[in-house]
């Protein structure tokens, strides 16, 4: 069964992380995207 | 123009085409795509590892099954093909729109993190099945060719360029890189290999799996499948807004040139 668990972490690991860093990489590019609208003149959300 | 005067026009100022503004539907689409991908995948895992039998020739070795094809599947003929279709809907001049070559970005980029997922964890698997982590078998060989060509695509739309043929050039190699895809799905037929035949997808389309492994394997893909979509929608999005802030600059910068051009 470890090669089992190895295979599950690995996959299940892999995706988790990416999945993190795509949340962590909208929140900075929102905030971004703000500042920008913001010195544009824009309303934002 | 008094100040007085400039506010009104701030406050009225379109945001329209800013993807900051998102309608509500669109928000719990994401949430709930997300949740139930998530349940999906956590409802496969239990039964995949403790619910599902043992299989007699693989022992519990068949349980990497329930998730290995499953991102197999979802970075060849989800990921992938879903990028070649949006390249070639971008080139097609009728058709020709940014969001099409975001969509295929976001596309590449999900697909290539399953493709990775899908060397290791058949690699986890092949060890103790053939004896080794890797083997020069036509259907590993064919699906690291794959990874290597869609990394090269993602490398080619780092360099700098303009957007319009960044999208273009990056559309061709989509379109070339995919043509390995199916020889990665007929590698089986062609030549001799260590890889097992298709389960499901096989020449008479009926599957050679049942039962709790059969309803475990289909959970295992669409839950995977949700997975994909919800992030492809997040990778999306912070292509949009890459690409907003991006042109915005642009526009800004040029703005400033003229007005420098206008005083002098």
């Amino acid at each position: 069964m470890r090669y089992v668990y190895a295979g599950y972490g690995a996959t299940l690991g892999i995706l988790g992380l990416y999945g993190a860093s795509l949340v962590w990489r909208l929140r900075k590019t929102t905030h971004a995207a703000r500042r920008v609208a913001t010195s544009r003149g824009e309303t934002t959300p | 123009m008094t100040l007085e005067a400039a506010a009104p026009a701030q406050e009225t100022a379109p945001v329209a085409t800013s993807p900051l503004v998102r309608s509500p539907r669109a928000v719990w689409t994401e949430r709930i795509v997300g949740l139930v991908a998530l349940v999906g995948t956590v409802a496969t895992v239990i039964l995949g590892l403790w619910v599902t039998p043992p299989d007699q020739v693989q022992g519990d070795l068949v349980r990497l099954v329930y998730i290995h094809p499953g991102v197999a599947w979802v970075a060849l003929y989800v990921a992938f093909a879903l990028a070649a279709i949006s390249s070639a809907l971008y080139l097609w001049p009728r058709t020709r729109a940014r969001f099409w070559d975001r969509l295929a970005a976001a596309s590449v980029e999900v697909g290539v993190i399953f493709n990775i997922c899908t060397l290791i964890s058949g690699s986890i698997w092949g060890k103790p099945t053939w004896g080794v982590w890797w083997a020069w078998d036509a259907r590993l060989t064919a699906t690291a060719a794959l990874l290597v060509m869609f990394l090269g695509y993602l490398a080619l739309r780092r360099v700098p360029s303009d957007p319009e043929v960044r999208a273009k050039r990056s559309a061709f190699v989509c379109l070339f890189a995919v043509l390995d895809v199916p020889v990665v799905h007929f590698s089986v037929l062609w030549w001799k290999t260590l890889h097992q035949g298709a389960t499901v997808l096989n020449a008479n389309l009926s599957p050679q799996i049942h039962g709790s492994m059969a309803w475990t394997l289909l959970l295992g893909f669409l839950s995977l499948t949700l997975v994909f979509v919800w992030m492809l929608l997040i990778r999306y999005r912070i292509g949009a807004l890459e690409d907003w802030m991006g042109g915005g600059e642009l526009e800004d910068a040029l703005a400033a040139r003229q007005a420098e051009g206008v005083r002098s």
